[in-house]
C-alpha cells in the first residue's frame, strides 16, 4: 500500500532526539516513515525503548521533531502556528495508557468528556449535554456516570471515559497509547471489544500503540514493528503475523506464549530465536540495529542500515533486512484459523 | 551481621485510618472557627459593638486598669493614656487589622501562585526571571526593606497593603512552581494539551484546582505572618497611623506605658496571637485531612 | 497424590482491616505442593494470589495490621507459628522468592556479588573466599555473561532481564526446596520473558526444586506448570492439571478466562467473549458463590450457598455447584444472575 493519496496521516523520515545530559543525546525515533489512510487502523508494536510512544507523541506534537515531517489532513504539523495547531487537535485525539492519571481527579466525568467541546467551542448548553450523554452510552457507561468523579471508577471505567473524551469531537484520527496495558485481563477483553465496535461504527482512523501482539492483532488492519527507533517490518495484520520475515519479528511473534500444551517445548526454541536483550539507546549498535542479537548476522549488517523493501509487489508487506530472502522459512507460528 | 531478607518489598495494602492525632478532631475545629468568627463579626460590626466612643477622651480616667468602673461605666480592659476605653479601641481595631492582613495575604497569594505556576509550566525564561525575582527577594531582609519602603512612600494603609505581600509571595511562587513541575508530567495535563487547551486554560482549569489544597494551607500560614508583620511595622511607626487603629498600633502606643499600664500592650497582643493561632489551627486541621487531592 | 507433600497450605485466611471493613484478601485457600512439582496460581488482581505467597513466607512488614489464620505446613512444621528467628532459617534457605520488579529488589549501592554472597555467608556460613567462588558459580548458572568482570558491578549497570537473573541467583543461592515466582516476568519485555522462564524451568530441573508460579498470564502457566490453581476473590475456583485448564477447565471463571484472552492465532475480527462485571474484593462477609454475579450459569442455589472445592476426579476440583448439578449448565450467554444494582455490569 504505497499510494499516499488517501492518507490522512503521513510521517516522513521523522527523527526525535532527547537530551540525556549536557553532552549526550539519544535518538528515540530514527527516521520513521508511515502513513494511515482514512478509516484504517495501524498497529505499532515493539518492546521497551523502541520509540513507539515517542513517535505517538511526536505526531501529536507533544514533543518536537528533530528532523523529518508529520502531516495530518494535508497540513504539516511542525510548521503550524499555535492556534492552527489547536484547531487541528479537534480532529486528532489521544487515549493514554494510565486510565487513572489521564483524568483530572478534580473534575466530574461529564466535564472531562465535555472539555474538548468547550475548548473548541463546538457545542454548549443542552446540545453539549446531549452529546456527552450519547458518548457515555456509546462507550458502555450510562449517562448517569457524568456526575461521578474519576476516583470513584474502576480502571476499565476510567479508560472508557478517556475513550469517550477522545471521541467527542468526532476526530478523524485517534491515537491510542497502550490503552489496555494497565487493565486486568477480563477488563481488557471488554475494552478490546468496545474498541472493535467503535472502529466499525465511527469510521475514524486509529493508531494503536502497544507491546502486546495479540491485542494489536485484534484491533489493527496493518501493523508496523519498531526496534530501537526504527521500523523493521510492516504489513497487513494477517500477513505479518502469519509469516513474519524479519528475524526480530519472528522472535517477537514466537515469544508470545500461547496458552497451549506445546508451550514448554517451544520455550527452548523461542529463547534461542531472540538471544540477549535490547541494547541501550545510549549506545546503539551501528548498521542494522538488530545485528547484535541476530542469528543470521553478516558483516554488512554491522555497517549498513537496511532499508524497507517490499516482500512482494503490492503486498504492502515490507521488511528492513539485508538477508530476508535467504532466511529459511520457519514453521508458520501464528496462523489464523 | 544483619540477616538478609528475601529480595523484594512486600506490598502492604493501604490501611485507611480515620482518627488523627489529638487536637485535630471536629470539636476542636469548631472551637477555632467560632473564635475566628467572633473576630470577623467584630470587624464588621465594630461600630455597633463598641460600648464607648473610642475618641471620647476623659483624662480623669486615664490609665485605669481593667475592670475599672468610672462614671461612664465599666471598662473591661481599662483605659488608655487619654482615658479612652481600651475595649472599644480593640474592637474597632479588629476591622483594619483583619482587612489589611487578609487583603495583603490575598494579593501575595495571587501574585505568588501566578508566577509560580507560570514558571513551572512554561519553564525557560519565564521560569528563570520568576525565580530570580523570588530568590532576590528572599535574599533581602524583607522586613527592613519594608520599613525602608514605607518610610519613603509614607506610611498609610494603602502602601501597607502594597508592601506586605512582598513578604509572602516568594514562598508561594517556589512551592507552587514545584507542585506545577510535578503535575505537569501527569497524564491528565498531557491530555489537556493534546485536546487543544492553551497554557493559560490548563493552568486555570487543571493545575490550580488540583493545587487548591496546597495553596489553602499556605494561605493559612501566611495570614499569620502578614498580620504579625503589620503589627510590627505599625509598632515601629511606619505602618498604620492614627486615627486609624490596628492592634499593632495599639501595642505600639502602649509600649511606653508598659510598666504602669500593661493592659494597653498585652491585651491587644493577646488578641493578635489568638487570631493568628486560630487561623493556624484551622489550617492544621485541613492539612491533616487533605487526602490525595492537592 | 499419596506421597507426603513438601508444602501444604491448609485453609489459609488472610484479612486486613480497612476503613471499609475487614478485607478478606484470602479466605480459605488450601493446596499441596509435592517435591519438584510446578504449581501455578493464576488469577486477576485482587484475587489473593500474591497475598497467599507473602503469607507463606510471612513477608508482611511489622507495621502491617494483618490477621492470618490457617496453617502452612513445611517439613512437619507450621510456618505461621514459627518465631522470627526460625523463619529466618526458612526464607532464602528452604524457600526462595522472586518478585516482579528486579530494580527494587536489589540494593542500588551494593555490588551484586556481595548481595548474592550475603545470603550464602549468613545461612551456609561460608567464608568470604568460598562464598565468592560460589557466587561466581551462581552467576554462571543463571546466565550472566562474564561473571568475573561483572561480579562487583552495581545493579543499575545491568539490563532488566539481567537484573531478574541476579534476583533469581539470590533466591536459589542456598539451594531452596521451593522457589516462588510472583509475577516474575510481568515487568520484562516479552522476548526476555521467554529467556527467564526457560531459566526457571532449567533451574528447577537441575536443582530439583518445587516451583510456585504466580501470574495472571495463562501463557506463562502453560510454559512452566504441571498443576494449576485458579483463584478468584480470595478463594480457589478450580484446581486441575495444566492440560485440563488450557482446554478450558470446568469452573465458569476458568472457562471465561480462556475465552477472553486474545491470541495471535485468532482472526482480526474475532470477538472476544468477556466476562461481565469487575473482579471482586470481598469485605466482611459474602453470601453464596463469589462468582455468581458474573456467572452465566448461576441459579438460586449459587446465590445462597457457597460451594467449596468439590472433587471432579483425582487431582481435579472445582468450587462450583455445577459439579453436583451438571444439567444446570446453561447455553445462554448473558450472566443469568446479573443485577444492575449489586455489581456494576460494566467494568
Amino acid at each position: 500500500m504505497s499510494a499516499n493519496g488517501s492518507a490522512i496521516l503521513n510521517v516522513d523520515e521523522a527523527v526525535v532526539k532527547f537530551w540525556v545530559d549536557r553532552e549526550r543525546t539519544i535518538t528515540a525515533v530514527n527516521g520513521v516513515s508511515l502513513h494511515i489512510a482514512a478509516g484504517e487502523t495501524l498497529g505499532l508494536v515493539g518492546e521497551s525503548g523502541c520509540g513507539k510512544s515517542t513517535l505517538g507523541r511526536a505526531i501529536l506534537r507533544l514533543v518536537e521533531l528533530y528532523s523529518g515531517s508529520v502531516s495530518f489532513l494535508g497540513k504539516g504539523i511542525g510548521s503550524l502556528a499555535r492556534s492552527d495547531l489547536r484547531r487541528l487537535r479537534r480532529d486528532l485525539a489521544v487515549v493514554f495508557q494510565d486510565p487513572r492519571g489521564s483524568l483530572d481527579p478534580r473534575m466530574r466525568v461529564g466535564d472531562i468528556v465535555a472539555e474538548p467541546l468547550r475548548v473548541h467551542r463546538l457545542a454548549s448548553g443542552a446540545e453539549l449535554d446531549r452529546r456527552v450523554s450519547s458518548l457515555l452510552e456509546q462507550v458502555g457507561l450510562g449517562a448517569e456516570y457524568a456526575k461521578r468523579r474519576p476516583t470513584e471508577l474502576s480502571g476499565g471505567q476510567q479508560q472508557r471515559v478517556g475513550i469517550a473524551r477522545a471521541l467527542v469531537t468526532k476526530p478523524r484520527l485517534v491515537i491510542l497509547d497502550e490503552p489496555v496495558s494497565a487493565l486486568d485481563v477480563s477488563v481488557q477483553a471488554q475494552v478490546i471489544n468496545l474498541l472493535q465496535g467503535l472502529q466499525r461504527e465511527l469510521g475514524a482512523a486509529f493508531l494503536f500503540i502497544a507491546h502486546n501482539l495479540a491485542v494489536v492483532r485484534h484491533l489493527s488492519d496493518r501493523v508496523a514493528v519498531m526496534y530501537l527507533g526504527e521500523i523493521v517490518e510492516e504489513g497487513s495484520s494477517h500477513g505479518l503475523f502469519a509469516r513474519p520475515r524479519h528475524p526480530y519479528t519472528r522472535g517477537l511473534v514466537a515469544s508470545v506464549l500461547r496458552p497451549d500444551l506445546e508451550a514448554p517445548a517451544r520455550l527452548e526454541e523461542v529463547a534461542r530465536l531472540t538471544p540477549g536483550e535490547v541494547p541501550s539507546m545510549l549506545d546503539p549498535p551501528t548498521g542494522c540495529k538488530y545485528h547484535t542479537r541476530c542469528l543470521y548476522v553478516q558483516d554488512i549488517c554491522r555497517i549498513e542500515r537496511p532499508l524497507l523493501e517490499e516482500v512482494a509487489t503490492t503486498s504492502g508487506h515490507r521488511v528492513a533486512c539485508h538477508f530476508w530472502k535467504s532466511i529459511p522459512d520457519p514453521i508458520p507460528i501464528a496462523r489464523a484459523r | 551481621m544483619s540477616a538478609p531478607t528475601i529480595a523484594g518489598p512486600p506490598p502492604a495494602p493501604a490501611l485507611a485510618g480515620v482518627e488523627g492525632p489529638p487536637g485535630t478532631g471536629r470539636w476542636v475545629l469548631w472551637f477555632w472557627v467560632a473564635l475566628l468568627g467572633v473576630f470577623l463579626v467584630a470587624a464588621f460590626t465594630g461600630d455597633l459593638l463598641a460600648p464607648y466612643d473610642p475618641f471620647d477622651q476623659a483624662p480623669v480616667d486615664r490609665l485605669s486598669p481593667p475592670m475599672t468602673v468610672t462614671e461612664r461605666g465599666l471598662h473591661i480592659f481599662g483605659t488608655d493614656p487619654l482615658g479612652r476605653d481600651s475595649f472599644s479601641n480593640i474592637i474597632l481595631g479588629t476591622r483594619l487589622t483583619l482587612l489589611v492582613g487578609l487583603l495583603a495575604t490575598a494579593i501575595g497569594t495571587v501574585v505568588g501562585t501566578l508566577i509560580g505556576a507560570a514558571a513551572g509550566y512554561y519553564g525557560g525564561w519565564v521560569d528563570r526571571i520568576g525565580m530570580r525575582l523570588a530568590e532576590a527577594q528572599t535574599a533581602m531582609p524583607m522586613f527592613l526593606v519594608a520599613i525602608l519602603l514605607l518610610s519613603l512612600l509614607g506610611p498609610s494603609v494603602i502602601n501597607l497593603v502594597v508592601v506586605l505581600p512582598t513578604l509572602i509571595w516568594p514562598t508561594f511562587a517556589r512551592i507552587i512552581r514545584a507542585e506545577t513541575l510535578r503535575l505537569r508530567s501527569t497524564a491528565f495535563i498531557e491530555a489537556a494539551q493534546a485536546l487543544g487547551c492553551t497554557g493559560w486554560t490548563i493552568m486555570r482549569r487543571h493545575l490550580i484546582p488540583n493545587l487548591a489544597g496546597r495553596i489553602g494551607v499556605l494561605v493559612v500560614v501566611s495570614v499569620g505572618h502578614v498580620m504579625l508583620a503589620e503589627a510590627g511595622l505599625s509598632f515601629l511607626g511606619v505602618g498604620v497611623q492614627p486615627p486609624d487603629i490596628t492592634w499593632g498600633l495599639l501595642i505600639s502606643l502602649g509600649r511606653q506605658y508598659l510598666a504602669v499600664a500593661w493592659w494597653l500592650t498585652i491585651i491587644p497582643g493577646l488578641f493578635l496571637g489568638l487570631v493568628v493561632l486560630s487561623i493556624n489551627m484551622i489550617g492544621r486541621h485541613f492539612e491533616r485531612n487533605l487526602g490525595a487531592a492537592g | 497424590m499419596n506421597a507426603a507433600p513438601l508444602l501444604e497450605v491448609r485453609d489459609l485466611k488472610v484479612s486486613f482491616p480497612t476503613a471499609r471493613g475487614m478485607v478478606r484478601a484470602v479466605d480459605g485457600v488450601s493446596f499441596r505442593l509435592q517435591p519438584e512439582e510446578a504449581l501455578g496460581i493464576v488469577g486477576e488482581s485482587g484475587c489473593g494470589k500474591t497475598v497467599t505467597a507473602l503469607s507463606i513466607l510471612r513477608l508482611f512488614g511489622p507495621a502491617t495490621r494483618v490477621r492470618i489464620e490457617g496453617a502452612v505446613l513445611f517439613q512437619d512444621r507450621n510456618l505461621l507459628k514459627l518465631s522470627r528467628k526460625e523463619m529466618l532459617q526458612i526464607r532464602g534457605v528452604q524457600i526462595g522468592m522472586v518478585f516482579q520488579d528486579p530494580l527494587t529488589a536489589l540494593d542500588p549501592v551494593m555490588p551484586v556479588g556481595e548481595q548474592i554472597a550475603e545470603s550464602i555467608r549468613f545461612h551456609l556460613h561460608f567464608d568470604p573466599k568460598r562464598a565468592r567462588a560460589r557466587t561466581l558459580e551462581l552467576l554462571d548458572l543463571v546466565g550472566i555473561p562474564d561473571p568475573r568482570q561483572r561480579i562487583d558491578d552495581l545493579p543499575h549497570s545491568f539490563s532488566g532481564g539481567m537484573r531478574q537473573r541476579l534476583v533469581i541467583a539470590m533466591a536459589i543461592a542456598c539451594g531452596p526446596k521451593v522457589l516462588i515466582a510472583d509475577e516474575a516476568t510481568t515487568a520484562l519485555d516479552v522476548t526476555v520473558q521467554a529467556q527467564i522462564l526457560r531459566l526457571i524451568n532449567d533451574l528447577r530441573r537441575e536443582l530439583s526444586m518445587a516451583l510456585i508460579v504466580i501470574t495472571h498470564d495463562l501463557g506463562v502457566i502453560a510454559a512452566t506448570c504441571e498443576n494449576v490453581q485458579v483463584m478468584y476473590a480470595g478463594k480457589a475456583a478450580e484446581y486441575a492439571g495444566v492440560a485440563h485448564i488450557l482446554e478450558g477447565g470446568s469452573h465458569p471463571y476458568t472457562q471465561g478466562l480462556m475465552r477472553l484472552v486474545p491470541r495471535l492465532d485468532q482472526d482480526r475480527h474475532h470477538r472476544l467473549r468477556p466476562i461481565d462485571g469487575t473482579p471482586l474484593t470481598v469485605v466482611d462477609a459474602w453470601q453464596g458463590c463469589r462468582f455468581a454475579p458474573r456467572c452465566e450459569h448461576a441459579w438460586e442455589r449459587c446465590r445462597v450457598d457457597e460451594p467449596g472445592l468439590l472433587p471432579l476426579g483425582p487431582d481435579h476440583a472445582s468450587a462450583c455447584w455445577l459439579v453436583e448439578e451438571p444439567s444446570r449448565r446453561s447455553a445462554d450467554r448473558r450472566a443469568a444472575n446479573y443485577q444492575p444494582g449489586a455489581v456494576d455490569h460494566v467494568s
